[in-house]
């Protein structure tokens, strides 16, 4: 799309909505910005910004659509995920929403897509320069079920003071044999903050090391804004003895046959009969478009 | 003539009492006296004279109100805290009438604690040390079904022989001894004084109280009169 | 051993609003050497030794430590970064209530070896080894390593406070009341413990009590605050045998023996 044209769908969903670009003013946007370019220059490290009201509830993505509507532009290509999938509600209810109040193209294919918001996965297909990942995040604070107290917790991300995590991991080997977090499993940033990568499943961890992409995670709830710039080393916590592990499956996917995604449960009948399907629909969708079957 | 080990000079020792309106109670009123190595002085006068008090005096328990004590040279009255313990660590050795039983020491531990003070986390270093409390102990006959035992429960005798083994483990040069066979039988009283005499003959100079006329006579080379200042 | 104290306080005083806590109160304390300070409640004790562990500000006065190897270190004037590290590596503190010094619902092992997970630690197994060491020490079973304290007894509670403060091998301790609180019997057994400990490892040591038996038992020197002063100072035989101050002689008459 050239810019004319772009400029011209820009004035048309002004016109149908009567909102700013993306809906947020541009003193919001100024002000989100700025806490997007803290968190860059300190990545891993939670910037708190002035969280506003969006037309949805907290706890359903307000943080990253808060981000999101700060970085988009009206040249951007917008894919929002949720669970890896395109066309659940909630996936389907964000996209539609910068469509009118942004007028932006989007898009379900990954490799098209310019800016991506997510909640809970990070795509299969490896990401580029030219990408902006956007999560969304519940708890920003990786110690606070540790730690409830933000007096604490600030002065042990000031003092790099994370004994308490690793007795969290710990413990798990000595209850369960191994660590026993599946999702939102705990990485060491640039070598010095300890973050949250949001509910991602551990499987999608090694995907945050030194990405080309920028990864940008927003907490609205909390109030809370935190990156990773392209290319930070990112490493899972663990032990030498009981290093971090992803996920494996035995199976591959029914519908395309991969065996490098990550794959979700799907009951099929009341005995107990089940397939795996990859949770990232784009990725799935892909393969069978060049021929690949289960 | 060398350096005597101990030499005391007008040592006056006064206690004041506040409770009671600040009493002044003087015990020592300036004695003097010498101790050299392989002198035995047996401290005399009657209860109540300061024998126990010079002892202590000597050790530094008690702080003088006057005078001069040097043992090996240096200077005990108003010596800080850091020499003294130096002092009772390399140089001076002190028995007292009977033991002060820490509560769960095994009497083993309790004889050989001033070895193993110097052993730290050396296991071999605190094997040696126990086996020299074994020979000890056996010397003195304490039964062997004791030495693991708490010294609390036992009796005087017993105690003080623990006592006495715990200061013949590490013999230090200057010795003090208070009334050291005070609760022991005939024949541990024997015992004891050939080894504090076997001390005295290896060259340590010892200033003690002893009550009983034999083992006065048995170990000491010369007696000192309190009351008489000499 | 070094001929310099490892820890030296100067003219220390704190008040809070009117009330005097501490007035004018300096010490000298030298490596593997334990220091008992003494007093009845209200003396000003607990404050001086929250203020030699650079945990309360003094309104006047200073507290240096001779670290291993920088030299000597204002303990108050250092950012809280260097205290912590501090804290983790050459100190340890022993609270009153064993509860203050323990995470309550982690396993004991998990207590033992976080300060080692925090220095970097990152090797399961060994950390456990190191864990169970040190439960040993403290005459605690190691079988017992997995079990929460919430279900250990008051004096297990206190021995694996103890243990976790000593596995890092500190030069200084400062104990807070450290048996008081407990059964008598199992405070002779902890007091035992903690002279056999303190001798073994030549630990330097504040112990704050209001017990002069624990001071006798556990110190080679002794002083006795009242009123936020030093009333007296010296060896603990010293200051029990030969009490030259009227409060101190009355302190150690009412002492009941049995």
């Amino acid at each position: 799309m050239n810019a004319p044209t772009a400029l011209a769908s820009v004035r048309r969903a002004g016109e149908r909505t009567r909102y700013n670009f993306a809906y947020l003013d541009e003193r919001t946007k100024r002000m989100i910005r700025r806490a997007i370019l803290k968190a860059v220059a300190i990545p891993g490290y939670q910037v708190p910004f002035s969280s506003r009201e969006m037309p949805l509830p907290w706890g359903w993505g307000t943080g990253g659509m808060q981000v999101t509507a700060a970085v988009l532009g009206p040249h951007d290509v917008l894919k929002v995920i949720d669970q890896g999938a395109d066309d659940t509600v909630n996936a389907v209810n964000i996209r539609r929403f910068f469509e009118r109040t942004a007028g932006v193209r989007t898009t379900t294919r990954t490799a098209e897509a310019t800016l991506i918001q997510t909640r809970h996965r990070i795509p299969e297909t490896p990401l580029t320069e030219d990408q902006i990942v956007v999560f969304q995040v519940p708890v920003p604070e990786p110690l606070q079920r540790l730690e409830p107290r933000e007096t604490e917790t600030r002065r042990m991300h000031a003092l790099a003071d994370y004994g308490l995590m690793h007795v969290k991991l710990y413990e798990d080997i000595t209850r369960h044999g191994r660590i026993a977090t599946s999702y939102d499993y705990p990485v060491t940033v640039n070598g010095r903050y300890l973050m949250s990568p949001s509910p991602i499943p551990k499987f999608d961890n090694p995907k945050l090391d030194r990405s080309p992409a920028l990864m940008l995670f927003g907490a609205g709830r909390e109030k809370r804004i935190y990156a990773l710039p392209p290319y930070t080393p990112v490493a899972s916590l663990g032990f030498e003895d009981h290093p971090f592990e992803v996920q494996r499956w035995d199976a591959a996917c029914a519908l395309c046959g991969s065996r490098e995604s990550f794959l979700d449960e799907v009951i099929t009948d009341d005995r107990g009969g089940r397939m795996y399907v990859c949770s990232d629909t784009d990725w799935c969708a892909g393969r069978r478009a060049q021929g690949e079957r289960a | 003539m060398s350096e005597p080990a101990v030499a005391i000079r007008g040592l006056a020792k006064s206690f004041f009492l506040h409770a009671q309106g600040g009493v002044e109670l003087r015990v020592l009123h300036g004695v003097s006296l010498d101790v050299r190595a392989g002198e035995c002085v047996a401290l005399e006068g009657r209860s109540g004279a300061g024998k126990s008090t010079l002892l202590k005096c000597v050790y530094g328990s008690y702080r003088p109100s006057g005078g001069s004590i040097r043992v090996l040279g240096h200077e005990v009255v108003g010596a800080p805290a850091r020499k003294l313990l130096a002092l009772r660590r390399e140089a001076l050795g002190y028995v007292s009438q009977f033991l002060r039983a820490v509560p769960r020491v095994p009497a083993l531990d309790v004889v050989a604690e001033p070895l193993l003070e110097r052993c730290g986390e050396d296991a071999e270093a605190a094997r040696a040390a126990r086996r020299t409390a074994e020979r000890l102990l056996l010397a003195l006959r304490v039964p062997m079904r004791l030495w693991g035992v708490p010294p609390a429960t036992f009796s005087g005798g017993e105690q003080q022989r623990v006592n006495i083994a715990r200061a013949l483990a590490s013999p230090r040069p200057v010795l003090l001894l208070d009334e050291p066979t005070a609760s022991l039988d005939a024949e541990n009283r024997a015992t004891v004084v050939a080894l504090i005499s076997e001390l005295r003959r290896a060259g340590a100079a010892i200033l003690g109280i002893f009550h009983d006329a034999q083992v006065r006579d048995a170990l000491a080379t010369r007696v000192f009169d309190l009351e008489r200042g000499r | 051993m070094n001929e310099e104290p490892i820890l030296r306080a100067s003219g220390l005083a704190k008040r809070y609003g009117a009330r005097v806590a501490l007035e004018d109160v300096s010490l000298e304390l030298w490596e593997g050497e334990v220091l008992a300070v003494v007093g009845e409640s209200g003396s000003g004790k607990s404050t001086l030794l929250a203020v030699l562990a650079g945990r309360v500000a003094p309104d006047a006065g200073r507290v240096e430590y001779r670290t291993r190897h920088e030299g000597w270190r204002d303990v108050h004037a250092m950012s809280e970064a260097a205290r912590r590290m501090l804290e983790r590596t050459d100190w340890g503190f022993v609270h009153q209530r064993p509860e203050d010094g323990l995470r309550m619902t982690v396993s004991a092992g998990a207590n033992v070896g976080e300060r080692l997970m925090g220095l970097g630690a990152r090797h399961y197994g060994r950390i456990r080894s190191q864990a169970a060491h040190w439960l040993e020490q403290v005459e605690m079973d190691p079988a017992r390593m997995d079990d929460a304290p919430l279900s250990f007894s008051g004096g297990m509670r206190q021995r694996l406070q103890i243990a976790r403060n000593l596995v890092t091998r500190p030069r200084l301790v400062f104990m807070d009341e450290p048996t008081s609180g407990l059964d008598v019997s199992v405070q002779a057994r902890l007091l035992d413990l903690l002279r056999g400990l303190t001798r073994r490892l030549a630990l330097a040591a504040v112990v704050v009590t209001h017990d002069l038996g624990v001071a006798r038992l556990l110190a080679e020197r002794m002083m006795v605050l009242k009123d936020g002063r030093v009333v007296e100072t010296g060896l603990a035989d010293q200051v029990l045998d030969d009490p030259q101050h009227p409060y101190t002689q009355q302190l150690v008459s009412s002492v009941i023996t049995p």
